[in-house]
């Protein structure tokens, strides 16, 4: 059998051209099964539909060329031999990762939703959601409604981790935070309908049932009345925006922000892709580009409907970049009382360069986050495709397990950022020592929260131009590089390019810096001089369902306990914080509130160990005894209660909610 | 002054037809469309709903050709749509339209095709080469170039015309080309209406040659333009406006071409996306199944393509037989079973219209 292959020209011509690793790789059945690659190739591989090489693909070329196929013609051949040189095209084209994109784009009204609440989901009607926010909201400083597109509580993501930090930075400040999603999923609004809207209902981080979005403007009409108000507007995904404007209207708030966190306002396709593969720059709505486009055809009714939420609610645009804001404004013009730039994310430099080694490895290069094309992803794939062979790079995929996608010459690494693990990719890039990050967007992304954990990690951004806050990221740093498209990128790769800067990078050093996450929402002040961060724990007792302030002396606060009967245990609320959700530096994990020293009831003393500290107190350390922020004491028959502390903890505290806000 | 367009189809290309109809409405609101219909509507379909993105519709039948069921059945469904442009022409031209223009039904119409009234001012008659810019690779020669030399440099998918003198010359001489012989035989230098044209930049004076990139942008010059969304929303071929694109052989091989000549631009995916959209958008079942009328004999039974070129051969039998899609009687059918049966053999039904 190998003598009359060997001998067979075509066969020759072809054998030089199967690159056996890449076949071995990506064909596990031909390594067990111990045949020759160029071989098999040329035996079955072909038919199979498998490729040969990083380079030629056997399908696509059968495809375009139906004359090869019809004449049963090895394709490689056929390339080698005569295709090459009357111009036929070995693949689609370089960086052609939109190919398969296009194919997989739905028409609008096959675009699905998704129910995501379970059939044993609580259902709140208006007075049970009331009865909840009602109890929220004693002794809050302020309560505030937030809307977005799932329960960001389940949900692994960039929006969602950044909800949940602005729930925590306000809850931290003693504000109540109801978060509302539609519980039916979908990609642009929830078409205009009498039927009711199920929304999920989540406060304070709990997931507490469903409600329809009716029930919820009931609930919230007259709802933390006497107190700070605020309505955060994240996504409208899955929402009606008439609803939401139902809500406001009953809600009344004091502060109506609207998010950037994509150009969802201008069009359903959120990122502006046109045909969810190139950028639009959100032409007019009539305009020849989105009448191309899938979802050109809902937008005038989407920007009607967009327009009548901003009419009725007098939103402030909030954007987390100044790029994100203009990018915004260019893309739609909806009547906004203000707008802002506040970004999600800052970097604090750390100490000096820390990684003095010598390291003359491969530059490690890291793709981090969903394998998206979105994200870019298709574009990594044509670059680890595109320098298979030269060993001065290594690949990685950076993801939550669930996200790690198979690729010949990139090894995964499972890792993610969560709320319980704030700083978890920024480690894992930084434990595997990654030299350069690639930020590889085809859109302008509002933030790029992920560039953020590359640079706390130490690693440099190359990021494509398309890229939005990114890139204007990249530019800010000192050794970092833009590329103009995907074909600048490869070029800046196979020219080994990357691999000199990669050296230049290790000489210098790298830096980490730590994350601190900004709490979007939580820390906004309109005037923008406000410093986010108190060590005024805010004290007070809750007793008997209300509010009662102390009189403080230096840091003792002296409670003067109502004579009420069958009050026998206080709340010892305070502001509260996380250590370890601050700082990558610090492991403790704990809620703290305040760090008591000393705790006496009607003059006598109640020790650290004392029964009558009865929940929301930590084991107590040497000289204080820190509460989680919301500590029960039992006070029995006693008349005055004093409360003495150390201030160890700095607080974040909402300019919003501050009664000389405007 | 306005153009009065006209297109030619089946029923099966209704929906093609009615995309080609709501963008040259966007492109063009006070051009009035016309369609001759090489079919019959059959009963149950309301003409008027099926026609409703038409300012009139036109039965073949009633054109002015003579002996029309004869000359019909010469023709296979390409052959017969193609063939009686002419005469639609002509009757353009008889109802006192100034300038007249034809789109294939497979056109759709994106920017306004700025400067055709002003061009039929200077020009009678305006065509578009398949080729504006030669080709650069042997395969691309032989996919565009070679072909246009087989079935025609000019791609009579548009053709307008100016109602004058050279303008009537013209639509008469092609009329009646088209009458006598309007055959897909390229062995015979014929293919169909369109290679005639090949003749008529030396025929006729005042034939302008549109070299606009932007105009008839289809498979076979893809390889040379490069289609492009603007940031305005707007759309260009080689900078010009994209003035309309040729969706020829939807699903066949205009999908090849498409993919071998985009190389690495999505725009023309994103194109054809969009219309197989609209297509599924304006299908109609009441009519998705339909046999071509003229496909069949009087009792149902196919017409083989080798029956229609034996009988376009005898111009007795086209003479002799007044209806030769009857089967009744001393029918043609029973003529050609009893003297030439080897041309009822294949009876396969007639491929789909997808010619250029």
């Amino acid at each position: 059998m190998m003598e009359t292959i060997a001998h067979d020209p075509a066969f020759e011509t072809i054998a030089p051209h199967v690159d056996a690793a890449y076949y071995l790789a990506r064909n596990p059945d031909v390594v067990t099964a111990g045949a020759d690659p160029a071989e098999h190739y040329w035996r079955m591989g072909w038919r199979e539909g498998r490729d040969p090489n990083a380079w030629f693909q056997t399908d696509y070329y059968l495809r375009a060329n139906p004359d090869i196929r019809a004449a049963g013609l090895n394709p490689l051949w056929h390339y080698l031999a005569q295709g090459q040189r009357e111009g036929r095209q070995p693949r689609p084209a370089a960086n052609a990762a939109w190919r398969d994109e296009i194919d997989r784009l739905p028409p609008p009204d096959e675009r699905i939703a998704v129910w995501t609440a379970g059939p044993d989901a609580t259902v709140l009607g208006p007075d049970a959601l009331r009865a909840l926010l009602d109890e929220a909201c004693v002794a809050a400083r302020g309560l505030v409604v937030a809307i977005s597109h799932d329960r960001y509580t389940e949900v692994r993501g960039g929006t969602q981790f950044l909800v949940a930090d602005e729930q925590r930075k306000f809850n931290g400040d003693n504000a109540a935070y109801l978060h509302l999603s539609p519980v039916e999923a979908r990609l642009g609004l929830a078409p205009v309908s009498p039927a009711p809207l199920w929304l999920n209902v989540i406060l304070d981080g709990n997931v507490r049932g469903i409600a329809t979005a009716g029930a919820a403007t009931v609930a919230l009409d007259g709802a933390a009345e006497s107190l700070p108000r605020i309505l955060a507007v994240h996504t409208l995904h899955g929402h009606r925006p008439e609803l939401v404007a139902g809500m406001a209207r009953a809600f009344r708030p004091r502060h109506a922000l609207f998010w950037v966190h994509d150009y969802g306002a201008a069009c359903a396709s959120p990122r502006l892709l046109r045909n969810d593969i190139a950028f639009c720059h959100a032409p007019p709505p009539r305009s020849l580009a989105c009448r191309a486009c899938g979802y050109g055809e809902d937008r005038p009714g989407h920007l009607a409907r967009m327009e009548a939420l901003f009419q009725a609610v007098a939103f402030r645009v909030v954007a987390p970049s100044a790029p994100a804001l203009a990018q915004w404004r260019r893309a739609v013009a909806l009547p906004a009382r203000g707008f802002s730039v506040h970004p999600h994310a800052r970097l604090e430099p750390l100490t000096a360069p820390v990684d003095p080694m010598a390291d003359d490895g491969p530059a490690r290069i890291a793709f981090v986050g969903q394998p998206d094309y979105h994200k870019g992803w298709g574009v990594f794939r044509d670059l680890v495709a595109a320098v298979r062979g030269l060993d001065c790079y290594q690949f990685y995929h950076f993801a939550s397990t669930g996200e790690l996608a198979a690729l010949d010459g990139s090894t995964p690494v499972s890792a993610e950022t969560s709320p319980a693990a704030p700083f978890g990719m920024a480690n894992a890039l930084a434990e595997r020592r990654i030299d350069l990050v690639l930020a590889l967007s085809p859109w302008p992304e509002t933030f790029g929260y992920v560039a953020h954990e590359a640079l706390a990690a130490g690693a440099t951004l190359v990021a494509l131009a398309s890229a939005g806050n990114v890139a204007d990221l990249t530019r800010g740093q000192a050794h970092a590089a833009v590329l103009a498209d995907p074909a600048a990128l490869i070029a800046y790769f196979t020219s080994l390019r990357a691999a000199g800067h990669v050296r230049d990078l290790r000489a210098a050093g790298r830096a980490r810096a730590d994350l601190i996450h900004c709490g979007s929402t939580a820390t906004i002040a309109l005037d923008g001089t406000a410093d986010c961060l108190t060590t005024d724990p805010d004290l007070h007792l809750v007793a008997g369902g209300a509010r009662l302030d102390g009189i403080q002396t230096a840091d003792t606060w002296r409670f003067a306990l109502p004579g009420l009967g069958g009050v026998r245990t206080v709340r010892l609320r305070s502001r509260h914080m996380r250590p370890a959700w601050e700082s990558a530096s610090d492991a403790d994990s704990r809620r703290l509130g305040v760090a008591v020293t000393a705790v006496t009831l009607d003059g006598d003393p109640v020790a650290p160990r004392d029964p009558r500290r009865v929940t929301g107190w930590h084991p107590p350390e040497s000289r204080w005894h820190w509460t989680d922020g919301d500590a029960t004491l039992a006070v029995g028959r006693a008349t005055v209660l004093e409360v003495s502390l150390v201030r160890l903890a700095r607080y974040w505290r909402s300019p919003l909610l501050e009664p000389a806000a405007p | 002054m306005t153009v009065v367009c006209f297109t030619s189809l089946t029923l099966a290309y209704l929906p093609r037809a009615r995309v080609l109809a709501e963008t040259l409405r966007a492109a063009h609101p006070d051009w009035p469309l016309w369609a001759v219909l090489v079919d019959r509507v059959p009963p149950g379909l309301d003409r008027r709903d099926a026609f409703a993105g038409f300012d009139r519709v036109l039965d073949a039948e009633d054109l002015d050709i003579p002996l029309f069921r004869p000359w019909l059945f010469r023709h296979d469904l390409i052959e017969a749509c193609t063939a009686v442009k002419g005469a639609m022409l002509l009757h353009l031209q008889a109802l006192g339209a100034d300038k007249v223009a034809y789109f294939d039904p497979d056109i759709a119409l994106f920017h306004p095709l700025a400067g055709l009234e002003a061009r039929l001012d200077t020009a009678s008659v305006v065509l578009t080469p398949h080729q504006v810019t030669p080709n650069d690779s042997p395969i691309a020669v032989g996919d565009n170039e070679l072909s246009s030399m087989r079935y025609g440099i000019y791609n009579l998918g548009f053709l307008a015309v100016r109602t004058d003198a050279v303008g009537r010359a013209f639509a008469a001489w092609w009329a009646a080309r088209l009458r006598d012989a309007c055959y897909d035989d390229p062995g015979n230098g014929l293919f169909t209406d369109q290679k005639y044209c090949d003749l008529v930049p030396g025929l006729f004076d005042r034939v302008a040659i549109e070299r606009d990139p932007g105009w008839n942008v289809a498979s076979w010059n893809l390889s040379r333009r490069r289609v492009r969304f603007g940031n305005d929303g707007g759309m260009t071929a080689n900078e010009s406006p994209l003035a309309f694109y040729h969706f020829t052989k939807h699903g066949g091989i205009g999908a090849v071409m498409t993919e071998r000549y985009a190389r690495g631009c999505h725009e023309p995916h994103e194109l054809w996306r969009w219309y197989a959209r609209r297509l599924a958008a304006h299908a109609d079942p009441a009519i998705a199944d339909l046999p071509w009328h003229y496909a069949r004999f009087s009792d149902g039974t196919p017409i083989p393509p080798a029956a229609r070129r034996f009988y376009r051969q005898r111009p007795d039998l086209l003479e002799f037989f007044a209806d030769p899609f009857d089967v009744a009687g001393n029918s043609l059918r029973s003529w050609l079973e009893r003297n030439a049966p080897q041309t009822l053999v294949s009876a396969d039904d007639p491929p789909a219209f997808a010619a250029r």
